[in-house]
């Protein structure tokens, strides 16, 4: 599809695919989910085919896209069922069967017991999980899931992930996952499509992009260290401030990763193997399933982010709490650097 | 939120005056009003049968304005507010001109819209021999044109502020737009609207100028309340007063109905 001077990009999604769609803000997500569900305003030049069907000159209700969004937009005058009944109701259901469907939905859910309150009495979750099944019940062919979880909190969101990925298991259609969470993407998705500045960037396996992300953000968003910086042989200036050693040669341009796992962390100046070191200071310590995964700025830098994975253990024993200062350390042979491919490092 | 507000010491003396003496000035009127009324006769002058009569024709050519504005009042105010045309923004503006015209004036551009010799009034004359001016339905024109922007304007309003995210999700739910429209739209302006359709009511409840221009003043077809009023101060001040009482009843009843929306009591 193009969109004139804002996405310009070609996608083919089998059906019972999801694919997560990753990118900086500005990069064209959300314009890649309005031209496929048709309310791109103005409309453009746009090539839809789904199945057999093409999509390009119809309105949005004449596709069959379900959309969900970051604020779940349920109607605020209609409770959780007659929200759900909705779309079947619109797509000529009798009131009592759309009804029946709605409650079916809303029990698959897990919120069939809500179905009497209107979204201003549901939480958050509660509320997307109307949303899910709103989406659902249309049976979509094409499911468009704009940061679903994005303003929830972190346990709700999770709950909610597993919840979707049960149902998307059995969803025949093609889902569409635009999310800033590389959870979402490991949880979810069979394929990434990072894109940058309204182009495709890469379009990869979950597994691929995080070996070998093509851009920053999405080196970031699937939780390696990026390091931005100029290499001359093994060492690499980096363009906050200090020098990186990697252990194979490279000139020019670079961005050095390595995993959070690679970091070690000590209260004392670590005496060695490892070339890299850094004074760093804790913002936040986040547990994940098995490790904590530790947030520090790099002391002597403004800014510059690091992530660390340390066991439990390690994380109480070291008291990793926000404000904490430590040395991280990573050993060059960790550290993979690549050629910057854009301008922006950032 | 707090009445009171943050402490930051007494309102300025100039500030309090002035306050206090625009609140005398509009509350005093009103209840001079319902002092000078003459409630031993109350009654039996709102009863006469001229003063029904005119009750009764303002009661139910300003529910038939209403209703006007209802039907063809809602329409334009979801096109100003939900499409995009050229020259919407000129309408928006050309809507709101009875606002502010003086009535006296919409009943003269009322006469050379309608009259006898006006651009439709002549050929509606020739072509059906119908005739619009000083007849009950001149009343109702004249009260549908001077309601209709204070409806179309608030409803507008009340629309702009709804989601229309919101009808994008209707729309992926594959409602058109007219599903759209009742389904979502119009229950989401719901109290807009009825605010809206109350203040269009009292306002041609109130409506004289352009009905008394356009439509005369007749008894029985086109005296309306406020006209009655206005006869009756000619002749007898007592009984413009008491009928003065009841319409202002009516607005207070406006006033209280409208209380959610305009005093903030939730």
């Amino acid at each position: 599809m193009d969109v004139s001077g804002r996405l310009a990009c070609e996608l083919d999604v089998s059906a019972g695919e999801t694919v997560a769609v990753i990118g900086p803000n500005g990069a064209g997500k959300t314009t890649l989910v309005e031209a496929i569900a048709g309310t791109l305003i103005p409309a453009h030049d746009t090539s839809v085919r789904v199945g057999g069907d093409d999509w390009s000159a119809r309105p949005p209700q004449l596709r069959h896209a379900g959309l969900v969004f970051q604020e779940h937009l349920l109607f605020p005058h209609l409770d959780a069922r007659a929200n759900v009944a909705f779309g079947p109701r619109a797509r000529g259901l009798r009131r009592r069967d759309a009804a029946k469907e709605a409650v079916g939905w809303l029990e698959r859910l897990g919120v069939g017991d809500l179905a009497g309150r209107r979204p201003g009495q549901l939480s958050g979750g509660q509320a997307q999980r109307v949303a899910l099944a709103r989406a659902l019940a249309t049976h979509p062919a094409v499911l468009l899931l704009d940061e679903p979880f994005s303003a929830l909190d972190v346990s709700v969101a999770g709950e909610l992930r597993d919840l979707l990925h049960l149902h998307l298991r059995d969803f025949p259609g093609a889902t569409l996952l635009v999310t800033h969470d590389a959870l979402d993407v490991r949880a979810l998705a069979d394929r990434v499509v990072v894109l940058e500045a309204g182009r495709v960037a890469q379009d990869d396996t979950p597994a691929a992009v995080a070996e070998a992300p093509a851009t920053p953000h999405a080196a970031r968003l699937l939780g390696l260290n990026v390091l931005a910086g100029t290499a001359d042989g093994t060492d690499v200036r980096l363009d906050d401030g200090g020098v990186l050693v990697i252990a194979e040669a490279a000139h020019g341009r670079v961005l050095a990763t390595f995993p959070p796992s690679a970091v070690t962390l000590t209260v004392d100046e670590p005496v060695g193997s490892a070339r890299n070191r850094w004074r760093a200071t804790v913002r936040r310590a986040v547990p994940r399933e098995a490790v904590v995964r530790v947030h520090l700025h790099r002391t002597a830098d403004t800014g510059a982010e690091l992530y660390a994975d340390v066991t439990r253990g390690a994380a109480t024993e070291l008291g990793l709490e926000a404000g904490r200062v430590v040395w991280a350390s990573v050993k060059a042979t960790e550290v993979t650097a690549f050629g910057a491919a854009t301008r922006d490092a950032r | 939120m707090s009445d009171a507000g943050p402490r930051l010491g007494r309102p300025p003396a100039r500030l309090v005056v002035g306050g206090t003496v625009a609140a005398v000035f509009l509350v005093l009127p009103p209840i001079a009003l319902v002092v000078s009324a003459p409630w031993d006769r109350w009654w039996s002058i709102v009863t006469t049968p001229e003063a029904r009569e005119a009750l009764w024709l303002s009661a139910w050519t300003s529910t038939i304005a209403a209703g006007l504005c209802l039907v063809l009042g809602l329409p334009l105010a979801w096109l100003l507010a939900r499409v995009t045309f050229p020259g919407r923004r000129w309408l928006r503006a050309l809507v709101t001109v009875p606002l502010v015209l003086p009535p006296v004036v919409a009943g003269v551009a009322l006469l050379s819209a309608f009259g006898r010799h006006g651009l439709v009034g002549a050929p509606l004359r020739e072509l059906f021999g119908t005739q619009i001016p000083y007849t009950t339905t001149a009343v109702i024109l004249a009260h549908t044109f001077v309601a209709m922007p204070f409806f179309v304007i608030s409803l507008e309003g009340a629309l702009r502020s709804t989601s229309a995210r919101l009808e994008v999700a209707a729309a992926s739910l594959g409602a058109d737009r007219w599903t759209t429209f009742r389904r979502v739209t119009v229950p989401l302006a719901m109290p807009g609207l009825v605010a809206g359709l109350v203040l269009a009511w009292a306002r041609s409840l109130g409506e004289f100028g352009a009905t008394i221009t356009f439509a005369g003043n007749y008894p029985g077809t086109t005296r309306t309340m406020p006209l009655d009023v206005y006869a009756a101060l000619q002749a007898d001040r007592d009984t413009a007063v008491a009928l003065s009482v009841v319409l202002l009843a009516v607005c207070v009843l406006v006033l209280v109905a409208l209380r959610e929306r305009w005093w903030g009591v939730r």
